[in-house]
């Protein structure tokens, strides 16, 4: 990283480091961020490191879902207008929130905090299947939705899930994996076009 | 020499991580340059062409272009999608098996067309119902043939004197079979039954449909891939961590080993 050592400041190229460890950001970004955080106020700069302490202090996992939360249980499991019977696993929390804009799913998630991904030696263990597995003792869990991401690992995920859960008598489902809205049949790869003729449905 | 600015080349996609907010970074084998890693912008959004194409296990023809670092894929034609790979467990880790093998064995940017093909061939194979097993056996004695450690099985390194069928020893430093004899002063090795050396010389010969019609008992097929599996770790100073989730799978799933094949029936 001898580009990012020009800075003759050490406080600033330690700044430029750490931003820098952040995904998506590059060399470039971590300057321009770093030299803004120098420039600005006195109180913009404590209230980003107050929002950051406050991230690692008061988020805790809820015990339920394991998603992100102020409490735990989290809001999400709390509250009684959301069908007990349906559970959606996700990948991350930020699949959640994907879904909650969508408006359209009213059961409640479980979130994995990652995928089982064998050449980087993620397994079953390192996720949170054992307190998905937990949570099927509650009788009125029917179905579990697999929203794991349609690549190698997701689909390892969910197939691996698929066969712990189903001899307990669960219906397990996945999302239909298929052409995006807007696209276009003819530009759409040989996978995507054999599982969109597998999840077809009639009209 | 100035090199071309775009080129073209068949590849197997390796497998890939994402980079910044939308791009995917790819590693891949290509018959032309060997291993490359390239960028693919835009792969993760709904819509991107390219996407949905450039996923792991898919041998493709590609369009890249040379960057200032990484190169760019621009296109792509998919030649074998291995769709049977990705609708079963079982299917799905020796597919991972076989592109972390890869990914391991090839520096970057160091042509291998013998490979290539081996790769490929190995691939397709990968996809037919029965048999991967074998397959991956085959591929790992081709392998370490093809980059340079292909194992002594004819005659005794220690002594050089033709090996007897008697059960002989695999030496993982000396690189190959040692004699009863000779074998106690090298360690570390494996003991190899007469049926193990005989099935391994036959892999090293052997194309892929003599090798489909090769029926392994099972203890015999243990001590194969025990066997190689340690002299490949051997060879890499490292283990193959896609082979130990395999291991887990066949071990819970019993020996049929596969939830009842591949949903779409193939
Ligand atoms: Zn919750
Ligand atoms: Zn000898």
């Amino acid at each position: 990283m001898d580009h990012l050592s020009v800075p003759t400041s050490r406080p600033l190229s330690r700044l430029i480091e750490s931003l820098h460890r952040m995904p998506g950001i590059g060399p470039k970004l971590a300057q321009r961020l770093a030299y803004y955080l120098l420039r600005a106020s006195t109180d913009e700069a404590q209230s980003l490191v107050q929002a950051i302490v406050a991230v690692k202090e008061e988020v805790v996992l809820c015990s339920v879902c394991q998603n992100t939360a102020d409490t735990s249980p989290c809001a999400l499991c709390q509250d009684p207008a959301r069908d007990r019977s349906l559970i959606c696993v996700v990948e991350e929390p930020l699949d959640v929130l994907a879904l909650e804009r969508s408006g359209a799913f009213k059961g409640r998630y479980h979130v994995l905090h990652g995928c089982i991904s064998p050449i980087d030696g993620i397994g079953p263990e390192d996720l949170k299947i054992r307190e998905l597995l937990a949570r099927m003792h509650d009788e009125e869990v029917q179905e579990v939705i697999m929203a794991t991401n349609p690549n190698l690992e997701g689909e390892a995920t969910s197939m691996y899930v698929q066969r712990l859960l189903s001899p307990l008598g669960v219906k397990v489902s996945r999302l239909a994996r298929g052409l995006p809205f807007g696209g276009d049949v003819e530009y759409a790869d040989e996978v995507t076009l054999s599982r969109a003729l597998q999840d077809r449905h009639s009209l | 020499m100035s090199r071309p600015r775009v080129y073209k080349t068949e590849a197997v996609v390796l497998g890939g991580t994402r980079l910044g907010e939308a791009d995917r970074l790819v590693t891949l084998y290509t018959q032309r340059r060997g291993k490359v890693r390239a960028v693919v912008r835009g792969a993760l959004r709904p819509r991107s062409r390219l996407g949905g194409h450039i996923q792991p296990l898919t041998h493709c023809h590609l369009m890249l272009a040379v960057g200032k670092g990484l190169d760019v894929v621009t296109g792509c034609q998919i030649l074998n999608p291995s769709i049977p790979l990705r609708e079963d467990l079982v299917y799905q880790a020796r597919g991972f098996y076989l592109m972390e093998l890869i990914d391991n064995f090839c520096p970057e940017g160091l042509e291998n067309r013998a490979l290539f093909s081996l790769l490929v061939d190995t691939l397709e194979h990968l996809c037919l119902s029965e048999g991967g097993e074998r397959v991956l056996r085959r591929f790992e004695v081709r392998l370490l043939d093809i980059t340079g450690f292909r194992p002594e099985l004819h005659r005794c390194l220690g002594c050089h004197q033709a090996l007897e069928p008697v059960t002989n020893y695999l030496s993982l430093s000396a690189g190959g079979l040692l004699c009863p004899p000779c074998a106690p002063e090298q360690p570390p090795v494996h003991s190899l039954s007469v049926n193990a050396v005989k099935v391994l010389r036959l892999l090293q010969e052997a194309d892929m449909e003599t090798v489909n019609r090769l029926k392994l008992a099972p203890g015999l097929a243990a001590e194969l891939e025990a066997a190689l599996k340690g002299y490949i770790q051997f060879v890499l100073e490292r283990r193959i961590k896609s082979g130990v989730w395999l291991e887990r799978l066949r071990r819970e799933l019993g020996p049929n080993g596969s939830l009842g094949g591949p949903q779409n029936g193939r």
